[in-house]
Parts: structure tokens; C-alpha cells; sequence
């Protein structure tokens, strides 16, 4: 194929692959799925019942992974019978794998909620209510960019998977780089934002989750306005950078052109891994000049 | 407390099945079967047809639920890994296994791969309760039912999806890679339910009805697909994906599984629901939090 | 058609693919995990489950190994680029990690278990916040993590290989064919691994140089046999898939 369109492809998949991660985190952000939820599962026993959205489907990489392959085979299915176009079967696809995740967020806040009752933590049906559309829309959202991505990828760059097994690989890693990468905001920042900044959480606050909103009683819906702003952004960012570098290896330096053009391409992995563990390290030291340490240095002995 | 822990413990150390794992693995054997022996005569080239796969459907639920029950037996003493994972490590080993023992091409292969799955799994938790040092009592024979259970509901979704069990059927189920769904939904199946009601009020009346419809679910997903691939088959006429050739025979399996799986999701949902009604502390429309004294 | 299965050529295959399993669990061994803590900023490493983040991780490696395998047929071309694969995608979840926990958080990078950074020799104690057993992923942990994503994106590119290599005697045209059964049985023992490898520390590591990391040997025995055995399906299964798929009666 024509490294340009190749080229341009690749830029459709690294900005379709930033909303899908943008959209997986505020989907997790809103339900307090995966890591987070451990902090929300233990608020009611700590004695702070709230209003926060419980829904333990599993952790994100499967839920996602759930979600993008049940999208892939219904519209795989589709495309036998039916003559659809390939937005249709996205559609179709991603309306799908949307109503099997809502269910399977509806009898997780139930069961959670009801599984915490000697802690008097009630079920708040206003909460079902209005946070059920949003995770339904974001989960749409981010099947139907899996899905897309998955079509760009199987019909253009000719990967040669068949699509379930690509929106498999895809929904999991989607879901490890949300978890990886947006849980950190909210889990350290947001649920603890009465705590002094800049400082990691203290495990004796553990459960001692902020339950007040901006105005009246904090929900998921407000968690997900914080998170639109740090968190999913830079979720987006990472599962776009990583679907843009993996593939650009393998269309820039295109295998098939000549195994020395392969090796190329390993040179240029090489390259920008170094360069990730050169930025990380001037990160880490900028970060320790300019915050400095907690403790005095002299006061404190090393312990080998 | 401790009484009741000892009792756990010995059934544990038993080597046999209790009620639920008996009756998982008869329903989901009886139902493959079912759906495997009761064929047409073959007809017009076509390969013999099973219109009875909605009863292996049935058997998919019961092998699901037998490992969602073992799932949550193994959970309750703490992975430090979360309960997914102990489903994710079944699933692996049942893939894998689900698809030999489908490749072997004999009426047996159900059994064969029950028998294969309880050995494997057997001697993994073995070993990764003894060598790793998890120490967690049953693990062995938790670890063998999740694995069987996995097994046996894989190989009835190739019966649903295909109508038999032969090479051919589950090469074509690869090809298509139709069986990814099998990998990700049986394992979602099998630990959503433990993993959605865990807490110290969790009741095992709820979290087996959760388990039912999770199952459906899987199963709805399984009849759309199956419906799909036949109607496809018969008008393009294509064998060469695999799949069983279809006539009106082939689409009374699928047909029947989806208003199947769609009555038994209304029933267990309205179950669960009452379930919930029953074990919540307060069920509230709307309202701010419970005060200082409602907590004491 | 010309069949014949070589023995000798199909138990070399075995043992690569019990090599692969073993790679994927001392994989997960290098990649800093701090679980749910580390969401919280309570412990040092990625906040996510070990099992998750390996699989996130291998599986993109194993994707970027297929399309080079389709493309270019070349065997170890396909191992190193699938290993480059995984170890890009954890640098850019461990930076962009570190990213967040340095400016949305706002903590340095320290590390709990190690007064000393092993590699940069910088003091960790004194950025470790109160109550906390560090945050973030220091040099030494991201530098582990990457060759743990390497590792591990070769080990489960290696089986794939192995599994795809076993059909002896049929041309290299009809491999398109097998690569989905071959990912499938990939992706299964990618996840059997990681787990026994997740059950082995304890759902925490924060690199090759934790405490933890000593018991790796157990993990390996243990992985290896449970790769062996399912290896031995796994090539059977992949010589009667390309059998199948050509109509050839055994």
C-alpha cells in the first residue's frame, strides 16, 4: 500500500484511539470502576455511606474488552446476512455490546449496594437513574472507536486478524492504559480532594472518601467533570500514542518492502523507548527539585 | 463461626462434587448431547442438521453457573489479585483445552474434555497451591471445577454456534474469530456475579440468579450470532467457512435459544431484583445521606 | 498433500513454547505493579492489576508481531518487533502514569522498598510521603518495566511463532489461514501465565530489584509445567486446524 494513505490512516486511528480513551475513562470515572472502587467499596464500612455510582463489572481491560468484542461479533454476524455498510454494523454493533454493559453495571451497583447492608449504606434510585444514561453513552462512545479503529486497521492496513480477535487485543489494552493511566487522577486527587495537595494518600484515610459536592452531595456525574480535565485527556493521549507507535512501525518500516526495512523499524522502537525513559528521568528530577522532600535529609538515617 | 469454618473446611478437603457441581456437570453433559445425537437424517448434500441446540444452550447456563459457584467458594479466602483473575486463569486452560478435545472428532469429546479439564486444573492448583505456597484449602478442586465448567460451557457454545462438535466446525469458529466471544463472555459469565455482590451481606440465592443472567446474556449474544451465520450460509450457500449448511431445520436451534435467553433474562432480572429489594438496608428514591444516629 | 509430522522438529517447538510461557511470567515479575494502592498514591508502580497491565502489554506486542509475521514471514524479526511492541506500549502508559502523578497529584517519584535508587543512586526515603509506601515509577522501576514489556512481549510473540510454525510441510501462503487459532491459544497462555505470575507476588511489585522478585524460580517450575502441558495441546490443535482447514484426512 501507498505509505501516504498508510500515513493518513495512521492519523484517523491515533485520533479516533484518543476519544476512545478519553470516553473509557469517564466511563470508569463515572461508575468508580476498577482500582478506585476498592476506596468507595470501603467508605460505608468506615461509616461514610454516599452517593457515588459502585459499579464493579471487573476491571477496566475486561469490561472493555467485553464490550468491543461482543460489538465486533454482532456486526461480523450482520455483515453475513445483511449488505450494510460499515458504519451501520458499527452502529449496530456498538448498540449491542451498549445494553449488555448496562446490565452488567445495573446488578453490580445493586449487588454491591445490598451486599453493604449491615454498614446502612441505601440505594439511591435517583443515582441508578441519572448516571445509567451516561455510562450507557460513553460505553457506545468507546465500542464504536474500538470498532472503528478495528475496520481501519482489518480493511486498510490489512492487519490479516479477523475483527473479534482485534477488538480482544484492542478493548484490553484500551482498558489497561485507562486503568494504568486515568485512575491515578481520580483515585488520589478527586476522592481524597480535602487532603493537602502533594502528597500521596495517607492508608489511614483509607475509605474516608470526600462525600460533599461543589454544592450539595457529591455524585459520580460531578467525579466525571474532574476527570474530563486531566485524566481522560491524558488516557486519550496514551492509548493514541501507543496505537500510533505501534503501527508506525510496522507502515513506515514496512516489513514487506525488505527485512532490512524491518530491522529499521526496530532501531526506531529502540529509539523512542529510550526517549520515553530520558523524558521520564528529567520528569522525575525537575519533579524532586521543585517539590523538594518531605523529610530533612541529615535527620534521617538510611536504612540498608 | 469457627464451627462453621471447620465444616467448610472439610468439604473442602473432600474429593468429591457437592449438589451444585453434580448437577452442572450432568445438565450441561445431557444437554450437549441432546442437542448432539437428536439430528436430521442428512438430505439434499446438506450435512445432518441439530435442530435441538437450544438444549445445549441449557447446558452452557449450567456448566456457568457450576464454575461461578466454585468462583465464589475460591474468592472468599482472598486472592490479593482480585476475583477476576482466578477466572481469567480458568478460562485460559478451558480455551485451550475446549479446542483439543473439539479437534479430537469423536462422539466422546464432551467427556474427554470434562475429564481433561478436571485433571488439568486439578494439577494446576495443586501445584500453585503447594509450589507458589497460596495455601488457600480446596484450591485444587476449585480451581479443577472452574476449569471444567469453562470447558463444558465452551464446547456447548461451539454446539450452539455450529451444531456439532467436529474440527471442521470449530476450524470454521476459529477462522471467523467468532471464538473470542467464547473466551472473554464465559470468563465475564463466570466471575461478574461473585465479583457484583461482594461484601460481607453477600447471599448465594443472589449472586446464582446473577450468574443465570449473565449466562442468558452470553447466550442471546450466542443465538443473534448463530441465527446470523445460518441465514448467511443459506443464501450464499458457502461452505467453505465450516459452518454446518443451513436449512429451515438448522434455524430452529437459534430461533428457539433467543426467545429462550430472552424470557430467562426477564425472569432472572426480576429475581435478582427481588433479591435486592430483600437484602438492601434501605431502598430510597432519592435522599441525602444517613445521619449520625441511623449510622449507630 | 504431503504430510508428515517430524518429531524431533515438533518437541524443539514444545520446549519454545514452554520458553515463552516462562518468558511471560518473569515478565510480569519485572513490570512494576503497585495494584489498587497505587491509585492512591499509597504504593510505587502503575495503578492497575499486574494481570491486566502484562496482558494490555502483551497483547499489543502480539498484535504488532502478527501483522509483521503476515508481512514479512520472518520469524525472528516477528519476536524482537512483538517484544518492541510491548515495551513501547508500557513506556507510554509508566510515563504518562508519572505524568499524572507529577502534575494532577503533584508528588515526586519514590520508591518504598529501596532506600536508594539502584540505578540513578538518587535518596528515596525522604521523597516517600507520610503514610504512604511510595509513588510513582522511579528510574530503576520504568527501566525494569520495560524490559519486563520486552520480555514479555517476546515470550508471547515466541509462542505464537511456535505455534504457527508447527504445521510442517504445507507453504507459507496458507498461514494467513492458522494465525487467529494461533492468537486464540497465544491469548489463552498469555493470561494462564500472567495469573500464575500475579498469584506469585501477590498482586504487588515494584521491579527486579523487590524482595519479591527472589521468588521468581518458583513461579517458573510451576509455569513451565502447567505451558508444557497445554503446549502439548496446543500443537496438536495447530496441526489439526491446517489439516482441517485443507480438507486432508489423517
Amino acid at each position: 500500500m501507498d505509505p501516504l494513505i498508510g500515513m493518513g490512516v495512521l492519523a484517523l486511528i491515533g485520533a479516533v484511539a484518543a476519544i476512545a480513551g478519553y470516553t473509557e475513562d469517564l466511563e470508569s470515572v463515572v461508575g468508580s470502576q476498577s482500582n478506585p472502587n476498592s476506596q468507595v467499596q470501603l467508605a460505608p464500612q468506615m461509616k461514610y455511606p454516599h452517593r457515588l455510582f459502585n459499579k464493579a463489572i471487573s476491571g477496566e481491560p475486561l469490561s472493555n474488552g467485553l464490550a468491543a468484542v461482543i460489538g465486533a461479533v454482532i456486526a461480523v454476524s450482520l455483515d453475513i446476512y445483511f449488505d450494510l455498510s460499515v458504519p451501520t454494523l458499527i452502529v449496530a454493533g456498538s448498540i449491542a455490546a451498549m445494553m449488555i454493559h448496562v446490565v452488567l453495571a445495573t446488578t453490580s451497583f445493586f449487588g454491591r449496594i445490598s451486599s453493604q447492608s449491615r454498614f446502612k449504606q441505601p440505594l439511591y434510585m435517583d443515582v441508578f437513574k441519572t448516571h445509567i444514561p451516561t455510562i450507557a453513552a460513553y460505553a457506545f462512545m468507546t465500542t464504536a472507536c474500538i470498532l472503528i479503529i478495528c475496520f481501519l486497521m482489518s480493511i486498510y492496513l490489512s492487519v490479516g486478524i479477523p475483527i473479534p480477535l482485534l477488538a480482544l487485543i484492542l478493548g484490553i489494552t484500551v482498558g489497561a492504559i485507562g486503568s494504568a493511566v486515568g485512575d491515578t487522577h481520580y483515585g488520589s486527587e478527586r476522592l481524597y480532594q480535602n487532603l493537602e495537595f502533594g502528597s500521596g494518600i495517607n492508608a489511614a484515610y483509607s475509605g474516608n472518601i470526600v462525600r460533599k459536592a461543589e454544592s450539595g452531595i457529591r455524585s459520580g456525574m460531578d467525579n466525571s467533570w474532574f476527570a474530563s480535565k486531566f485524566g481522560g485527556p491524558t488516557t486519550g493521549i496514551a492509548f493514541a500514542a501507543v496505537l500510533f507507535m505501534t503501527s508506525w512501525m510496522t507502515v513506515l518500516f514496512n516489513p514487506a518492502w525488505g527485512n532490512a526495512v524491518g530491522w529499521l523499524g526496530l532501531i526506531a522502537g529502540i529509539l523512542f523507548v529510550a526517549a520515553t525513559a530520558v523524558i521520564n528521568r528529567y520528569l522525575e528530577k525537575s519533579a524532586r527539585r521543585n517539590f523538594g522532600p518531605y523529610r530533612e535529609e541529615e535527620k534521617t538515617e538510611i536504612v540498608e | 463461626m469457627s464451627k462453621s469454618a471447620k465444616t467448610k473446611n472439610k468439604e473442602n478437603k473432600k474429593a468429591g462434587l457437592n449438589k451444585t457441581a453434580i448437577c452442572g456437570l450432568l445438565v450441561s453433559l445431557a444437554g450437549i448431547y441432546i442437542a448432539l445425537l437428536v439430528t436430521f437424517p442428512e438430505n439434499a448434500g446438506l450435512p445432518p442438521a441439530a435442530p435441538l441446540t437450544f438444549a445445549a444452550g441449557i447446558g452452557m447456563i449450567a456448566a456457568i453457573v457450576w464454575a461461578a459457584d466454585s468462583v465464589r467458594s475460591i474468592s472468599k479466602y482472598g486472592l490479593g489479585t482480585g476475583v477476576p483473575s482466578v477466572g481469567m486463569f480458568g478460562i485460559g486452560l478451558s480455551t485451550v483445552i475446549a479446542v483439543f478435545a473439539a479437534f479430537l472428532n469423536t462422539i466422546w469429546s464432551p467427556i474427554i474434555g470434562a475429564v481433561l479439564a478436571l485433571a488439568i486444573g486439578w494439577i494446576s492448583g495443586k501445584l500453585i497451591n503447594s509450589v507458589i505456597g497460596m495455601n488457600i484449602p480446596g484450591m485444587e478442586k476449585r480451581i479443577a471445577e472452574i476449569t471444567a465448567g469453562s470447558t463444558l460451557a465452551m464446547m456447548a457454545s461451539f454446539v450452539v454456534v455450529t451444531g456439532t462438535i467436529n474440527p471442521m466446525a470449530a476450524g470454521g469458529y476459529i477462522f471467523t474469530g467468532t471464538v473470542t466471544l467464547g473466551f472473554i463472555g464465559i470468563a465475564v459469565a463466570v466471575f461478574h456475579a461473585y465479583n457484583a455482590n461482594l461484601g460481607p451481606d453477600e447471599k448465594p440465592d443472589r449472586t446464582r440468579m446473577l450468574t443465570i443472567l449473565d449466562a442468558s446474556m452470553l447466550l442471546l449474544i450466542y443465538g443473534i450470532m448463530a441465527l446470523l451465520f445460518r441465514l448467511g450460509i443459506s443464501t450464499s450457500g458457502g461452505a467453505d467457512s465450516g459452518m454446518v449448511g443451513a436449512s429451515l431445520q438448522t434455524l430452529i436451534g437459534p430461533a428457539v435459544i433467543i426467545f429462550m435467553s430472552i424470557a430467562f433474562i426477564l425472569i432472572a432480572y426480576y429475581k435478582f431484583w427481588t433479591y435486592v429489594k430483600r437484602d438492601a438496608w434501605k431502598i430510597m428514591e432519592t435522599g441525602l445521606l444517613p445521619s449520625e444516629e441511623d449510622l449507630n | 498433500m504431503d504430510f508428515f509430522i517430524d518429531p524431533i522438529y515438533q518437541f524443539t517447538l514444545l520446549i519454545l513454547i514452554t520458553l515463552g510461557g516462562v518468558l511471560i511470567t518473569i515478565s510480569v515479575h519485572m513490570i512494576p505493579v503497585g495494584g489498587a494502592p497505587a491509585a492512591m498514591s499509597q504504593a510505587t508502580g502503575v495503578g492497575t492489576g499486574t494481570t491486566q497491565l502484562a496482558a494490555g502489554a502483551g497483547l499489543t506486542g502480539l498484535l504488532v508481531a502478527a501483522s509483521v509475521y503476515i508481512l514479512s514471514g520472518d520469524a525472528l524479526l516477528c519476536l524482537v518487533l512483538g517484544g518492541i511492541g510491548s515495551a513501547i506500549m508500557l513506556s507510554i502508559a509508566m510515563l504518562i502514569a508519572n505524568i499524572g502523578y507529577i502534575y494532577g497529584v503533584g508528588i515526586p517519584l519514590a520508591s518504598g522498598k529501596a532506600s536508594r535508587d539502584p540505578i540513578t543512586k538518587d535518596r528515596q526515603d525522604i521523597y516517600v510521603s507520610k503514610g504512604t509506601e511510595g509513588h510513582g515509577i522511579p528510574t530503576a522501576a520504568f527501566l525494569s518495566g520495560i524490559a519486563g514489556g520486552f520480555v514479555g512481549g517476546i515470550g508471547g510473540s515466541l509462542i505464537f511463532v511456535a505455534l504457527l510454525k508447527s504445521p510442517a510441510g504445507l507453504p507459507f501462503e496458507s498461514m494467513s489461514a492458522v494465525i487467529p487459532g494461533a492468537i486464540i491459544l497465544s491469548i489463552a497462555l498469555f493470561f494462564v501465565n500472567a495469573v500464575i505470575a500475579s498469584y506469585n507476588i501477590g498482586g504487588t511489585i515494584e521491579g527486579y530489584y523487590d524482595q519479591k522478585f527472589k521468588k521468581l524460580p518458583k513461579a517458573v517450575v510451576v509455569s513451565a509445567l502447567i505451558t508444557l502441558i497445554c503446549g502439548i495441546m496446543c500443537l496438536l490443535i495447530m496441526i489439526q486446524l491446517e489439516l482441517a482447514y485443507y480438507g486432508v484426512n489423517v
